[in-house]
């Protein structure tokens, strides 16, 4: 083969590199953003559990009457939350409140007994945990695009098409005990 | 830690379970054909032998491949989950389908008293779980979703791909090598060439016959081995997917202390289990035992899951395995 030749060759290998590497960084944006719609959707179905399980528990605790209203509140401003920040946020706020929510129902042996809340119970228990499981597995894809993005040689590609890093989610660690709540 | 290193650890992985399925098919398939040929030179079928084994090795490949988990959960008689009386299994399930970024499996539930669990399917797509009803009664919720995560952690890993076509792969040696020394031993074995070379012949029954007893018992030692750090790597992944590794070692120490043996298991399919079936778990480290075995000794698991609850974020990397 001719000098020419090699070069040719060499190119092709360098052209075939970089094209795995911009398809790793495209392959790893589309992870986070699956990840992220995932979170989405959990927490809707959470949002929408929250009045139906208020108003079972009303019907067992009827002074409670602030407590509902904190929540219902939390709730609204929850549901136009855009960013991981704002869902952030509001999450911090919905959690104190749910937990105060638990402890009522605790204090009902025939609330704790019906058929209706326990069920609601496992329901919400389930989102609880799918929204933590949610926002670990979209921190999880962050950290591994983010470090694409930062990371020679895939950097470079990253600054040059316009890959941004992602932005996390952070959980406090009150919540994670939300989370572990079962009846 | 989700290190940057961590999707490819998890890409290479997977990429030698897919690699080593397909050695082990074709090693099989090359294996039963050789064994066929010096059994047709020592009993005379009238027909190719080696195509016969070629044929049936070929097919049980194919069929452990596309049919393997539909094999499996029939031979076990597992039943689909039903949404209303298997809510909390199908919502941890969901949990942990989340948690490992895969589509959720199908869910199915075994009646048995025993309590046990196994993941199926050649790919997350295909992907099935099975547990059994004495599970569900005896772990907690979230001793269930430990048990869940192991499982989707064979899936992830395609360690289910694998297990299956093993399992297919080894009845069928098993069952050929019963086939001939049934035959053998009811005095059917008749020599082809008669009185040509007595000599050749001679050896070809001598390794004819270390064909059909290695085979079956080279097949099982390769079932045990691979299987067993496949179960450390599961259990660390799904410690990895609940963040909460303590549940899984509750779990494991609630099923081996079951009285309730697993009846339905046959040895086929003990390595896809949470903890074998079969052979009650040894509590002690003895290591000819333990080569015959598909899981690693039951109180090294529970001490590297206890290990790593002390831990801030409930994970860690191969490093905390036994060599």
């Amino acid at each position: 083969m001719t000098p020419a030749g090699y070069l040719l060759v060499l190119l092709g290998i360098l052209a075939l590199w970089l094209l795995l590497l911009y398809n790793g960084l495209v392959k790893w944006r589309n992870i986070v953003a699956g990840a992220w719609a995932q979170i989405d959707v959990q927490l809707k179905r959470r949002y929408e559990l929250i009045p139906n399980l208020v108003e079972t528990v009303r019907g067992y605790a009827r002074h409670e009457r602030d407590l509902f209203e904190q929540i219902a509140r939390i709730r609204a401003a929850a549901l136009t939350a855009g960013s991981p920040r704002d869902v952030a946020s509001a999450d911090t706020q919905l959690a104190p409140a749910m937990r105060s929510l638990f402890a009522v129902a605790e204090a009902y042996p025939a609330l704790k007994a019906d058929q209706h809340f326990r069920s609601l119970m496992e329901e919400l228990t389930a989102t609880e945990n799918k929204v933590a499981f949610a926002r670990q597995y979209y921190n999880d894809s962050v950290r591994v695009y983010n470090t694409k993005t930062e990371q020679f040689p895939s950097a470079v590609l990253a600054a040059r098409f316009g890959f941004r890093p992602a932005e996390y989610l952070e959980i406090d660690a009150v919540q994670r005990e939300v989370q572990q709540v079962t009846f | 830690m989700a290190v940057p290193g961590h999707a490819l650890h998890l890409q290479e992985r997977i990429d030698r379970n897919v690699l080593a399925t397909w050695v082990s098919m074709t090693s099989v398939v090359v294996l039963l054909t050789a064994t066929a040929w010096f059994l047709g030179q020592i009993w005379d079928f009238g027909i190719p032998a080696a195509m016969i084994g070629f044929v049936i090795a070929a097919t049980s490949s194919l069929a452990a491949y596309f049919s393997g988990d539909g094999i499996v959960l029939g031979l076990l008689r597992a039943r689909p989950a039903e949404p209303d009386r298997h809510r909390e299994l199908m919502n941890v399930t969901e949990e942990m389908a989340i948690a490992s970024g895969l589509p959720v499996p199908r869910v199915y539930v075994i009646d048995s008293p025993a309590s046990n669990a196994l993941a199926t399917g050649r790919d997350p797509s295909n992907a099935a779980l099975a547990v059994t009803t004495g599970l569900l009664e005896r772990l907690t919720r979230n001793e269930l979703q430990a048990v869940v995560a192991h499982e989707m952690s064979h899936v992830r890993h395609r360690d289910t791909l694998y297990a299956v076509v093993v399992a297919v792969l080894v009845g069928t040696i098993v069952t050929m090598s019963d086939i001939f020394w049934h035959t053998a031993r009811s005095g059917e074995i008749r020599t082809s060439r008669d009185h040509s070379d007595s000599k050749g012949e001679a050896v070809i029954l001598v390794i004819g016959i270390l064909l059909a007893v290695l085979a079956p018992l080279l097949a099982r030692i390769i079932q045990m081995a691979v299987s067993r750090r496949r179960e450390y790597l599961a259990d660390l992944g799904g410690a990895e997917l609940t963040r909460n590794p303590g549940a899984l070692a509750d779990a494991l120490e609630k099923i081996a202390g079951d009285p309730d043996r697993f009846d339905v298991a046959y040895r086929g399919v003990q390595h896809l289990f949470v903890l074998n079936p079969v052979d009650p778990p040894s509590s002690g480290v003895t290591t000819f035992a333990n080569l015959f075995n598909t899981h690693p000794p039951l109180r090294e698991r529970v001490r590297i899951l206890r290990g790593l609850a002390h831990q801030p974020d409930g994970r860690a990397g191969d490093s905390a395995l036994p060599v």
